[in-house]
């Protein structure tokens, strides 16, 4: 299925910098959706939301695309005992009927490589959650120095 | 003071901080996951720093004596950490951690490439900053962001990255050589992961580490510290 959902919600843009994108399909609902801002020469910058499965079916969460980055990933942060922190790779996260993924900022994120232009605090980036078996699902990420 | 010392700075640590990650971060990590917790299926991690567990004992043992003061009482020297270094700044010039005598520094090791920690390290290091300036301390208090990857983190890249932190904070960088044995003075440890592939990145320590006016090493923080704790803890030093 390669259409996409697109779902930018009826809030507006003050609202959303203010609360984070909230994007809904129905069964899958996305919130508190930011990017972290950087400076403009990094190349890579951290996405963050939760994700909740309000349907009746799992889903596989299986990473993002963005016209802003050459790769996106799901990543964890993970830090050991020792506090040591590396970041690894997710190759999917599986939501049963009312799940949640959080992303949030020294755990999960979404990590956006090869950044070409980095945008500012203040912008609204699109980013795409695909699925194995669902339908993309697209909000505006808005761009901020802080967690909202 | 308000100073919390439950998330990770337990009086006599044990050598587990882990527990540290459930402070929220700027107090706006979503509320806790919804009954049934999504199932996680992680991949094994890129690289397995394996290489690092041996050298872990040590550092375990520095960490404990690290431990948190009660209020207002003094903070301990912790005298199994630090010591003067010298590096070159953003600027290119060569930068001395004595030179920094009567100044408060808080000190971070990072690597620009870091999207997650390490700029939201640094953001929340330099709200302290701005906190002190405001309270009219800014002469006596520096931040110094220390990279762990030279080969990217140049001087002049460093020039770009840290000024949009708007604290001061002064960059450093040097030969890997000068840079791993810094990091050994101060017990933080990083491994590159993906040694070779243009996208490597590094597992670290990532503590914040409070130096007083003598360059002494008083406080290790965790990296999602308590931004009112640490600037209560700088001008406790003042
Ligand atoms: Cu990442
Ligand atoms: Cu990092």
């Amino acid at each position: 299925m390669m259409y996409k959902a697109f779902f930018n919600g009826v809030a507006g843009a003050a609202l959303l910098a203010l609360a984070g994108a909230a994007s809904a399909d129905g069964d899958l609902v996305l919130e508190k959706a930011w990017l972290r801002a950087v400076p403009p020469v990094s190349p890579t910058m951290a996405g963050y939301f939760t994700l909740r499965n309000d349907g009746d079916r799992a889903v596989e969460l299986k990473g993002a695309k963005t016209d802003i980055a050459g790769m996106a990933m799901l990543h964890d942060t993970e830090t050991t005992d020792d506090g040591q922190a590396r970041m690894v790779h997710l190759s999917g996260i599986t939501l049963e009927p009312g799940d949640q993924a959080t992303f949030a900022p020294g755990g999960k994120h979404l990590m956006l490589m090869k950044v070409a232009e980095i945008p500012e605090a203040g912008e609204q980036v699109e980013i795409c959650l695909t699925f194995s078996d669902h339908d993309d699902l697209c909000a505006d990420f808005p761009v901020l120095r802080d967690a909202p | 003071m308000g100073a919390d010392c439950t998330a990770g700075e337990g009086k006599l640590r044990t050598p587990t901080v882990a527990k540290r990650r459930t402070a929220p971060l700027g107090g706006a990590r979503p509320a806790g996951v919804s009954s049934g917790a999504a199932v996680m299926i992680p991949e094994p991690p890129m690289t397995f720093p394996r290489a690092l567990a041996g050298r872990l004992g040590p550092l375990v043992l520095l960490l404990a004596l690290a431990g948190c003061a009660e209020p207002r009482e003094e903070l301990p020297v912790n005298t199994r950490l630090g010591g003067d270094f010298t590096l070159t700044d953003h600027n290119g010039g060569a930068f001395r951690l004595a030179d920094q005598r009567g100044r408060v520094v808080l000190m971070f090791f990072g690597y620009t490439h870091c999207p997650d920690i390490c700029p939201a390290t640094l953001a929340r290091v330099s709200q302290v900053y701005r906190n002190l300036r405001d309270a009219g301390d800014a002469d006596r208090v520096q931040p110094l962001f220390i990279t762990f990857d030279p080969a990217r983190d140049t001087p002049e890249h460093l020039r770009e990255y840290v000024p949009w932190f708007k604290a001061n904070v002064i960059g450093l960088t040097g030969g890997e050589a000068e840079i791993r044995a810094v990091a050994e003075q101060y017990g933080v440890v990083f491994l590159k992961s993906g040694e070779g592939e243009p996208e490597y990145d590094f597992t670290h320590s990532d503590y914040v580490y409070l130096l007083d006016q003598q360059g002494r090493v008083r406080k290790l923080y965790p990296s999602d510290f308590n931004i009112d704790e640490v600037t209560d803890d700088v001008q406790s030093l003042l």
